[in-house]
């Protein structure tokens, strides 16, 4: 990182007791607790002769897959494949690795005791200070389930208490015994924000702001002007305006990191009218909105969201918990999809439905279709993919069948969107994570270990 | 086993009597047979036979199915399935359907007690009106078990079944089963609340005991909560008891054989390492089969492979939602489908949604047979896929809507307008 060698100078001035301030410019580490991921053991190998749902919107029939080095090096019919190992693909589908952008996996872990329970910092309405991986607990037991669902890719999110509930993270779904171990590569940092019913109730119920959702606003808006203020004094010493300093501040500085543009929004956000209120403050003050999670209303206002290039993630049916998922539609993502450069993801939010993603996307699919929707299973990969990879700023890097993109593939027994679909085999990088026909390839966890009879 | 006979033609030329004499009486009476269906009766038919019959017909009138036939049945209404299928209408159970419309509105919410007794008949409040019921419709639901949350007490209360018909009616209100919670407990010991419901049994069972020997002694019950225990002890009212530890459940199967329970086991995801001696003790199960995780201590068992294990093993097995069920059961035929995929036969996995609650809970429901309610459902596809859907729902013969305020909502704002969308109802 290039960082470091910055950092390392910074630390020996410490030890010699100058006053490092005035000697060497502070320095901010964006990077302190960088990934340590490896790829698993791996060899080139090709899927043959397979239909393939490519990512883009394409469907494939009879072709061939060529992964080496750990990415995709061709695509066609009838490829020359002697010299490398091959799977035969004919009847099953092939495609890219489903991703999730939206999982507490970790900090909310099984099994559920208070222990474990690190994913929400519920102890003020702005904790953007906090970053989730620290609480993630790599031993959970729901990465290997989601895993056997196809989960090469997830991004681990604070909870939702908050008006900013902190940073989120982005795994590759291997097993690790550290969180660094599971860190995406170049994957940005994301920033979890929250509107509606939970920071107002939560708050609100201890009798401080926000106690309304015209206090949640404020409470952006403020937080929002003093990051701007925050980083204009950065930007000052820097440039050597001003010589001293800012007192360095953990919360803002992920605020300015989304000023910069270096940390994405993910923002839990229910409602039609909020959800233009929050594109309305991404303006304000220049930033830009990011992806709506839980947007049960987003079919209300796909144009205003594709318009804004906002992408956003959707349950299939959860509904009615509370008055801000009542009205919940099961086209819903469909009828974002049909709009021009949207952005529609399915995402789960649970340890239970990250196992069957597929089978989410496959509920909106078919239920569209039926209502006469124009949607075809080509699309419906694109929102437990692709548009995931955008909306997690890995797109360059993932979510797609095509040629250099990282090899995280899904090799299904049949349509994977039917409800007896099973991934056969999945793999991260090129690299075999799991074979539903092969103890090897099949992970447990420390916690699991000597505690499962079957 | 439920016999089922291929119709005699004299069983069916009397129905077509019947039917034309009713005519005369209401529209209600009028008879409808569904004809060319591929029929998948709710369990199977023999060892070896399978519970589908293909090109079959179905006539019911009066909400009763009243022929089951391998011939094209006449009747006042003709229905052509085309060769779809047709199924009983599934039933929900260990859910709150109707008696919550917004779980974090505690006004809408009455599924529970805080500390519940016997009295506790939570049907009582279901709301017919709740938006969640049509959805339920949309899965193929005609029937519900609703089910007291878990409380403070020995007892949750006692579950009831609901028809899914949205009519402003007054629901049946019978006790279908008691309902016992035993999960860890943070402020408890599972043991207490076990010896608590063994001397709750055992006090009224010595009650009534020693009345009996008393000369002018009065044995019969004199409140609702002792007329209840009564039907426990004597097995009429089935023990429904949400448990997952697979010691504990053996601890439950134990006080059956002690009192003479008709024993359910609920939730269950331990059920699967004492299959032998649920089989061999003839308790059933309802398990949500998508349970596959260690989320207590108690579930460390969980797994996708459950449903089938338990089958294989003889142990007669209903499947549940057991995610907010309240809200999402219309999902019950997708984990019926996932457990299929995971090795449970498919006419098991019907009656695990049928015919199994049906009879647990003493419904006469859940076959296509002569004589049970006529709650059909006919499907365009495969009724466990997600590219199956209802195309026709049958609820005690009569035919059910199938829009949602889902739909309308989808409607609304699907087609764009000039106008605001306030506008498109």
């Amino acid at each position: 990182m290039g960082l470091r060698p910055a950092l390392l100078s910074l630390g020996v001035v410490w030890l010699v007791g100058c006053d490092f301030a005035t000697e060497v410019p502070p320095q901010i580490d964006k990077d302190p607790y960088p990934s340590t991921y490896q790829p698993l053991p791996r060899q080139p190998f090709a899927v043959t002769n397979t239909t393939v749902l490519t990512g883009t919107g394409r469907r494939l029939e009879a072709t061939d897959v060529v992964v080496e080095n750990g990415v995709i090096t061709a695509i066609g019919k009838n490829l020359p494949v002697a010299d490398i190992p091959t799977i035969d693909g004919q009847g099953r589908w092939l495609t890219p690795g489903i991703i999730d952008v939206h999982s507490h996996l970790g900090a909310y872990p099984s099994p559920q005791v208070d222990s474990h329970q690190d994913g929400n910092e519920i102890t003020g309405p702005n904790t953007a200070m906090v970053w989730v991986e620290h609480s993630v607990w790599p031993q959970d037991p729901g990465f290997h389930r989601a895993r056997a669902g196809g989960i090469t890719t997830l991004q681990i999110l604070p909870g939702s208490a908050n008006l900013f509930g902190g940073r989120g993270v982005t795994l590759k779904n291997v097993p690790a015994t550290t969180v660094q171990g599971m860190k995406y590569p170049g994957a940005p940092y994301s920033l979890k924000m929250a509107c509606g019913e939970n920071p107002k109730r939560v708050y609100g119920q201890r009798h401080q702001a926000p106690g309304s959702r015209m206090g949640n606003m404020a409470g952006f808006r403020q937080a929002w002007a003093d990051a701007q203020y925050y980083r204009a004094a950065w930007a000052n010493y820097e440039t050597g305006l001003n010589p001293t300093p800012p007192e360095r501040d953990l919360q803002l500085d992920t605020l300015a990191g989304v000023l910069d543009g270096e940390i994405m929004v993910h923002n839990h956000c229910y409602k039609a009218e909020e959800m233009a209120m929050m594109i309305d403050l991404g303006n304000e003050f220049g930033y830009h909105p990011g992806t709506f999670h839980h947007a049960v209303e987003a079919y209300k206002i796909p144009q205003l969201l594709a318009a804004n290039n906002v992408c956003a993630a959707m349950w299939p049916d959860w509904w009615g918990f509370k008055m801000e998922a009542y009205d919940m539609t099961l086209e819903n993502v469909a009828l974002v999809d049909q709009v021009q450069n949207s952005c529609a993801i399915v995402h789960s939010d649970s340890a239970r439905t990250i196992q069957r993603l597929n089978q989410e996307a496959a509920k909106v699919l078919y239920r569209a279709q039926s209502n006469g929707f124009a949607v075809t299973e080509a699309d419906a990969i694109r929102w437990i993919t692709a548009n995931a990879a955008k909306a997690l700023g890995i797109a360059d890097l993932t979510g797609t069948i095509e040629l250099n993109k990282q090899a995280d593939l899904v090799l299904w027994n049949q349509n994977p969107f039917s409800v007896y679909a099973h991934p056969v085999q999945v793999f991260i990088d090129g690299a075999k994570v799991y074979d539903r026909h092969d103890a090897r390839y099949q992970a447990v966890s420390d916690f699991k270990l000597g505690q499962e009879t079957l | 086993m439920m016999a089922f006979r291929l119709p005699a033609a004299a069983v069916v030329s009397a129905v077509v009597c019947l039917t034309q004499v009713l005519l005369y009486g209401s529209a209600s009476a009028a008879s409808t047979a569904i004809i060319n269906a591929s029929l998948y009766t709710g369990e199977p038919l023999g060892e070896e036979q399978s519970g589908v019959i293909e090109g079959a017909s179905i006539r019911f009138e009066n909400g009763l199915i009243t022929e089951v036939s391998h011939q094209a049945l006449t009747a006042d209404r003709v229905i052509d399935a085309k060769g779809r299928v047709v199924t009983p209408g599934f039933i929900g159970s260990l859910n709150q359907l109707g008696l919550i419309e917004v779980s974090a509105v505690a006004q809408s919410n009455d599924g529970q007690l805080e500390e519940p007794d016997l009295n506790f008949t939570p049907i009582l409040a279901f709301n017919p009106e709740s938006s969640a019921v049509p959805l339920a419709r949309t899965g193929g639901l005609t029937h519900s078990i609703v089910t007291p949350g878990q409380g403070k007490g020995v007892f949750a209360g006692v579950a009831g079944a609901a028809g899914l018909t949205s009519q402003l009616v007054t629901p049946d209100a019978t006790p279908r089963a008691a309902v016992l919670y035993l999960l860890g407990d943070k402020n408890g010991s599972r043991a207490w609340q076990l010896e608590k419901l063994r001397q709750a049994l055992k006090a009224r069972q010595d009650q009534v005991t020693k009345a009996a020997t008393e000369p002018d002694a009065d044995t019969a019950p004199q409140t609702q909560k002792e007329q209840r225990l009564d039907r426990l002890l004597s097995g009429q009212l089935p023990l429904l008891a949400v448990c997952n530890r697979p010691i504990d459940i053996l601890q439950l199967v134990a006080l059956k054989s002690t009192f003479g329970l008709a024993l359910i086991i609920a939730g269950g995801d331990g059920a699967v390492a004492v299959r032998e001696q649920l089989a061999e003790a003839k308790v059933p199960v309802l398990l949500d089969p998508l349970n596959s995780l260690p989320v207590t201590f108690d579930s460390l068992h969980a797994s996708l492979s459950n449903a089938a294990l338990l089958h294989e093993a003889g142990v007669q097995l209903g499947l549940t939602v057991l995610s907010d069920a309240s809200h999402l059961v219309y999902q019950l035929r997708f984990g019926a489908g996932n457990a299929i995929a995971n090795g449970l036969p498919r006419d098991a996995a019907l009656a695990a949604i049928t015919s199994v609650p049906a009879r647990l809970f003493g419904l006469n429901r859940g076959l296509i047979a002569k004589g049970k309610a006529a709650d059909l459902v006919l499907w365009h596809g495969d009724p466990f896929d997600y590219s199956g859907r209802v195309h026709s729902l049958w609820i005690d013969g009569k035919a059910q809507s199938l829009t949602t305020r889902a739909d309308q909502l989808r409607n609304r704002y699907r087609n764009s307008s000039e106008m605001p969308a306030a506008y498109t109802k």
